[in-house]
């Protein structure tokens, strides 16, 4: 196959739905049906905007299925040049967000939104997440190949994450800075750092890097949300959101409250969406969920495993880690494992942002998967 | 090749170390949730229900406090707590500091507590008044100044002020009986009774709050329609309906408050009121006492200077340990003389004396303590020998130590444990106390507790003692509540007579009473007589005689009466007058005041010996008072007893009287009415009334029935006798303060149909005098009103 020569963007044909992997897709359709029967329920019982806050949920979902199958169905070799222009807008609209009139900073606690004109609201860092993986698993491959230095691979490596970090951490937007972060370490792993690097890394963020953001960047709030968790009771205000969540997700029983009287959560629909789950379809529902997220992972992780180009291995267990941490931070500060963070249930959340970009990088693993096949 | 196959395995090495960290999240989470939904789902679901169901309470109604005769003691009303949301109070009208001087004016607050509270500008994060979301403003706002506030913050676009009723109590009587009530306080969650039977009964009182679960809306919170609802109703208290009488209760506060302004105890002064047949408190006074619905106040008698220099805390010891101290079951002191009451029923009760036996007044010894009357101590001489009765009458303490030796120590503090001395009464009421007795009783103690002194005892504790002795020896348990109802009424619970246990014999009693007929009658306790009553009792006057109150006395007073038939057992106690030299005396008229206003109340018919009709009719003349403003003459006229009526509506104090009705040539009881008119009123416009038919009364009720309808009357004849005829004929109308002679004859059968013939006293207007009658006779006319009786 001579792919430049049909031009710079060239789809591949119908036969390519037969090497669709679809131990990828019905999970994520699963997800996605779940998440919009759900959320249904969440934004019908008495949130002002509905339905029509649900109908644009479900025009977005369309639109990432639509992203999904174009970006699934481009040629592999292109992917590198669509991780590169997904960088570039995500940067620039990051830098879009401190400039007054278009963030949203007032109606959220981050300033992380863009209003923009036709899309509406928007999250760039959201976006950055996915063309972040791309960029730097094509920087791994040049390591790992050693078209590059070491050197110059980190050098480059460090330039490429640390605008668009330094633009989501100021805005502040821990959460995704953190997601970054943990995509950036499994592909570390995948590009097969020497454990004592990795040992040693660990050791100086623990030793320098958490006590630095404990005591220059954390918010008081954060501080509380962590506290609380590790202290019980510490702080009830920050609490609250949890101990509500723990009676949402309680009330679900093992089939869902069936009373149809449903505990008021903060931001129900999109942080907290695991306590609706739970609530409308208890613990077989919640089990579901994470067996299907688990799977879906799994799989990415495997195909990860087998991909023969090597940038496509890293972007896929960089991916497979953003899913993973997605599900497993949102799904852990439900339950109160892990801190509350502002991050949404990948296809289920409310949030059309979230959805589009989470299509796309489903697009991105499809695609990926597909190349190991044909 | 070797090395790409290595770099691959170690990839997948990776890979494997993604996927067991995914693994091991996922598997925590699972568990997790589990842990949630299955293990502790009480837990969290409890919370979820609570939000998901509102739980309305509804709060019971506090049961009230009825007096015997059901009228209430103690009801519920509401004030309300005024809140507000400090980020919220705006006005789109008025400045922060114009709706501080809004809160000043019309709640009481400070304006430095209202500044503290309301932010500069709502917007201000920086602001920590910003941060609260909601708190009081002030507490205790009665209903008409929060509707006023209300609504002036409703004309003034005002908002973010709340406002929460809080259930209150109200005592209908203010301070009337206000140790014996108590207050219950609204303790942020309901009425709690603090003292008094609101606090004994408070179980009983407090009812069961109702409850309402409801389906709440998720966000708003509040109720769905149509939603199942679990619902309680509250059962509201039950009602105490109490043998306390409003009546008797105050005609005991008045006179325990007359002696208190007079003689200004240290300790105050007790009354107590009981049916000493069946232990029922008719009346309980407790003086200084507070005002039950403000019991925080400056209390009576206290000087408004000497208040304003307490500190809070002063202030609250000084009202609890005086004013909101029920003395009469809290306070002990030594009974006194009349203890000696108690040692000859147990001297009669072992036959070891009769009234006649002759006794020396001698002091004696014992144990190398000399133990002498009180006329010894006062005027180095005694009563010589003398009867028991006589002993008795004298109050001499020899004589009782002589009989307590006899009874010996061992049954003499039998006995004394018999009449319950060494336990509390258990009277329906809280924080009752018990006297200090001898533990280890030896011969000289009980000598001294024989006339009362080196022990002490509570008042009730004493009282009951004396209603055995009145009602032939039946130790009773004092009650204050009679009946529990519930709140429609019916009849829960009825608090029947109890007998502790029977002391002494009915001759024992009979015998005892007899004696203290004659203290009254001929000894110590003359200033207990009441005229038409007779009264029996014991004096006492116990002297302190350690301690800083060294040489004050306890006075005290305790009787019953009538003496032939008791209809109500009195104690008057007054503790430690500041004045020395204050005598028993002044505890046994003010127990003569309640016995002779209870029973009047009650309706025991009066009966006056000679000696006291010779007394009650004494005649007076009437002052001449022309010329002298009203308030003068009234006070001059009342000199002898008399009272006065102003005769025209637009007299005061200070209008100059011209003439009286009688005039000052005429003579009156001292029980008789004067009618003082001004300048200027000629006979027809003088008060008129209407003249009583009082045939077959005595002379003490003609003279009654005459003062009702303000007329005078004076006797003639046999004044043990009944009326056999009046001078005017019944119903006719003649001037106010008319003399209406009435004859009485001794055992005459009433003869209805003989009438005096009234013209020579008709005197005065009969008609169109509207102007000036103030009193007009309900007195219907007679049948017999056109015959006319025979004039003496």
């Amino acid at each position: 196959m001579d792919n430049r020569s049909n031009g710079l963007v060239r789809l591949r044909g119908i036969t390519g739905l037969k090497s669709v992997d679809y131990y990828l897709v019905v999970p994520i359709l699963a997800l996605t049906i779940i998440g919009l029967y759900v959320l249904q329920k969440v934004l019908s019982s008495g949130y002002a905007a509905y339905p029509g806050n649900y109908y644009r949920q479900i025009v977005a979902t369309a639109g990432g299925i639509f992203a999904a199958i174009i970006i699934a169905m481009l040629d592999h070799q292109f992917l590198k040049l669509v991780g590169r222009a997904i960088y570039a807008v995500s940067l620039m609209l990051l830098i879009l967000v401190p400039i007054d009139g278009y963030s949203l900073a007032s109606t959220w606690g981050a300033d992380s939104w863009l209003n923009l004109p036709v899309i509406g609201n928007f999250q760039p860092s959201e976006l950055a997440k996915i063309g972040l993986v791309l960029v730097a698993s094509e920087i791994f491959e040049s390591m790992a190949e050693k078209r590059v230095t070491l050197l110059k691979g980190f050098a480059t490596m460090g330039v490429v994450y640390a605008f668009p970090l330094l633009l989501i951490l100021s805005q502040p937007d821990f959460g995704t800075a953190m997601v970054i972060m943990f995509t950036f370490v499994c592909m570390l792993f995948a590009w097969g750092i020497k454990y004592r690097y990795f040992l040693l890394a660990i050791s100086s963020v623990i030793v320098i890097f958490v006590p630095a953001v404990w005591t220059f960047y954390l918010e008081p709030y954060q501080k509380e949300r962590i506290l609380s968790l590790v202290f019980e009771g510490s702080s009830p205000k920050s609490e609250y959101n949890l101990v509500q969540s723990k009676s949402a997700i309680a009330s679900g029983g093992l089939a869902g409250n069936t009373t149809g009287i449903y505990t008021s959560v903060p931001v129900k629909e999109s942080d907290f969406i695991f306590a609706a789950i739970s609530e409308h379809l208890g613990f077989i529902g919640t089990t579901t969920v994470i067996a299907l997220a688990f799977f879906f992972i799994c799989r990415c992780l495997y195909v990860a495993s087998k991909v023969p180009s090597k940038a496509s291995s890293y972007a896929m267990t960089g991916l497979a880690g953003y899913f993973a941490f997605h599900y497993i931070e949102n799904m852990g500060m439900a339950v109160g494992l892990l801190p509350i963070t502002g991050i949404p249930l990948p296809f289920i959340s409310l949030g059309g942002t979230a959805m589009l970009i989470n299509f796309m990088a489903f697009g991105v693993i499809l695609n990926i998967s597909m190349s190991r096949n044909g | 090749m070797d090395r790409e196959t290595k770099s691959a395995r170690s990839a997948r090495y990776a890979i494997a170390a993604v996927f067991a960290v995914v693994l091991i999240g996922f598997a925590y989470l699972t568990y997790k949730l589990y842990d949630i939904t299955v293990n502790n789902y009480e837990v969290y679901a409890h919370a979820a229900a609570n939000q998901q169901w509102s739980l309305l309470t509804y709060s019971a109604d506090r049961g009230m406090i009825y007096d015997a005769n059901g009228m209430p003691l103690a009801s519920n009303t509401y004030d309300y707590t005024v809140v507000c949301s400090p980020s919220l109070v705006t006005s789109s009208m008025l400045t922060r500091d114009q709706i501080i001087e809004a809160c000043v004016s019309y709640l009481g607050v400070t304006y430095e507590k209202m500044d503290g509270i309301l932010p500069l500008d709502p917007e201000d994060k920086e602001d920590p008044r910003n941060d609260v979301a909601g708190c009081d403003v002030t507490k205790n706002v009665p209903a008409e100044v929060k509707e006023a506030f209300e609504a002036y913050c409703k004309e003034n676009k005002i908002k973010g002020f709340g406002y929460v009723a809080v259930p209150q109590r109200y005592y209908n009587y203010g301070s009337l009986a206000s140790q014996v009530i108590g207050y219950a306080h609204n303790d942020g969650e309901s009425l709690k009774g603090v003292y008094g039977l609101e606090a004994y009964y408070n179980g009983l009182l407090s009812g069961t709050d109702g409850y309402r679960y409801s389906e709440t809306d998720e966000i708003t919170g509040g109720v769905l329609p149509y939603s199942e609802a679990t619902a309680q109703a509250a059962s509201d208290g039950y009602n105490i309906v109490t043998n306390i009488d409003l009546n008797i209760q105050r005609i005991a506060e008045e006179a325990a408050r007359e002696a208190y302004q007079k003689y200004n105890p240290i300790d105050g002064v007790c009354a107590i009121v009981m049916d000493p047949y069946t232990g029922a408190v008719l009346a309980m006074v407790s003086l200084p006492d507070y005002d039950l619905n403000n019991p925080y106040a400056m209390p009576y008698g206290m000087g408004e200077l000497e208040w304003q220099m307490m500190s809070d805390e002063d202030r609250v010891n000084y009202i609890m340990s005086n004013c909101w101290r029920n003395r009469c079951i809290s306070d002990t002191y030594e009974p006194g003389s009349t203890f000696k009451s108690l040692t000859t029923c147990m001297a009669f009760e072992e036959n070891l004396t009769t009234e006649d036996e002759v006794f020396s007044d001698a002091p004696i010894e014992i144990s190398g303590y000399a133990i002498s009357c009180w006329l010894q101590k006062s005027h180095s001489y005694n009563h010589g020998d003398e009867t028991l009765t006589k002993a008795f009458e004298n109050s001499c303490n020899p004589i009782f130590a002589q009989l307590a030796r006899r009874i010996g120590i061992s049954k003499y503090y039998s006995y004394v444990r018999m009449l319950g001395f060494y336990d509390i009464t258990g009277i329906d009421l809280p924080a009752e106390g018990k006297g200090i007795f001898h533990t280890d009783p030896q011969e000289l103690d009980m000598c001294c507790l024989s006339f009362g002194e080196s022990a002490t005892v509570t008042p009730i504790q004493l009282i009951m003692s004396y209603c055995a002795i009145i009602n032939g020896g039946d130790l009773m348990v004092p009650h204050i509540a009679h009946y529990i109802t519930d709140s429609e009424g019916n009849v829960v619970d009825e608090i029947e007579p109890e007998v502790v246990r029977t002391v002494f014999s009915d001759q024992t009693c009979a015998r005892v009473r007899t004696l203290m007929e004659g203290v009254v009658s001929d000894g110590t306790g003359s200033a207990g007589r009441v005229a038409g009553y007779s009264v029996a009792g014991k004096t006492s006057t116990s002297t302190i005689e350690t301690g800083e109150l060294r040489g004050c006395h306890v006075l005290s007073f305790s009787c019953y009466a009538p003496s032939n038939d008791p209809k109500i057992a009195v104690l008057v106690v007054i503790n430690k007058p500041a004045d020395h030299s204050v005598g028993s005396s002044s505890a046994a008229s003010t127990a003569a005041k309640i016995v002779e206003g209870t029973l009047t109340y009650m309706g025991v018919e009066r009966v006056f010996t000679e000696d006291e009709y010779d007394e009650l009719l004494v005649q007076y003349y009437v002052q001449k008072v022309d010329g002298m403003t009203a308030s003068e003459a009234a006070s001059r006229v009342s000199t002898n007893g008399l009272s006065t009526i102003y005769g025209t509506i637009d007299m005061d104090s200070e209008t100059i009287v011209a003439r009286t009705y009688p005039s000052y040539t005429e003579t009156l009881y001292k029980t008789g009415v004067v009618i003082l008119y001004p300048e200027g009123v000629t006979e027809d416009q003088m008060l008129t009334t209407r003249v009583p038919n009082m045939s077959g009364m005595s002379a003490i009720e003609c003279i009654e029935a005459c003062l009702d309808l303000n007329l005078n009357c004076k006797i003639s004849g046999e004044v043990t006798g009944v009326c056999t005829g009046q001078s005017v004929a019944a119903g006719t109308e003649v001037l106010a303060g008319e003399i209406i002679h009435v004859t009485l004859e001794f055992n005459a059968p009433v003869n209805q149909t003989t009438e005096t013939e009234a013209t020579t006293y008709q005197t005065g207007g009969v008609a169109g005098q509207e102007d000036g009658v103030l009193v007009e006779t309900t007195l219907p006319p007679e049948t017999e009103d056109g015959d006319e009786e025979e004039s003496n």
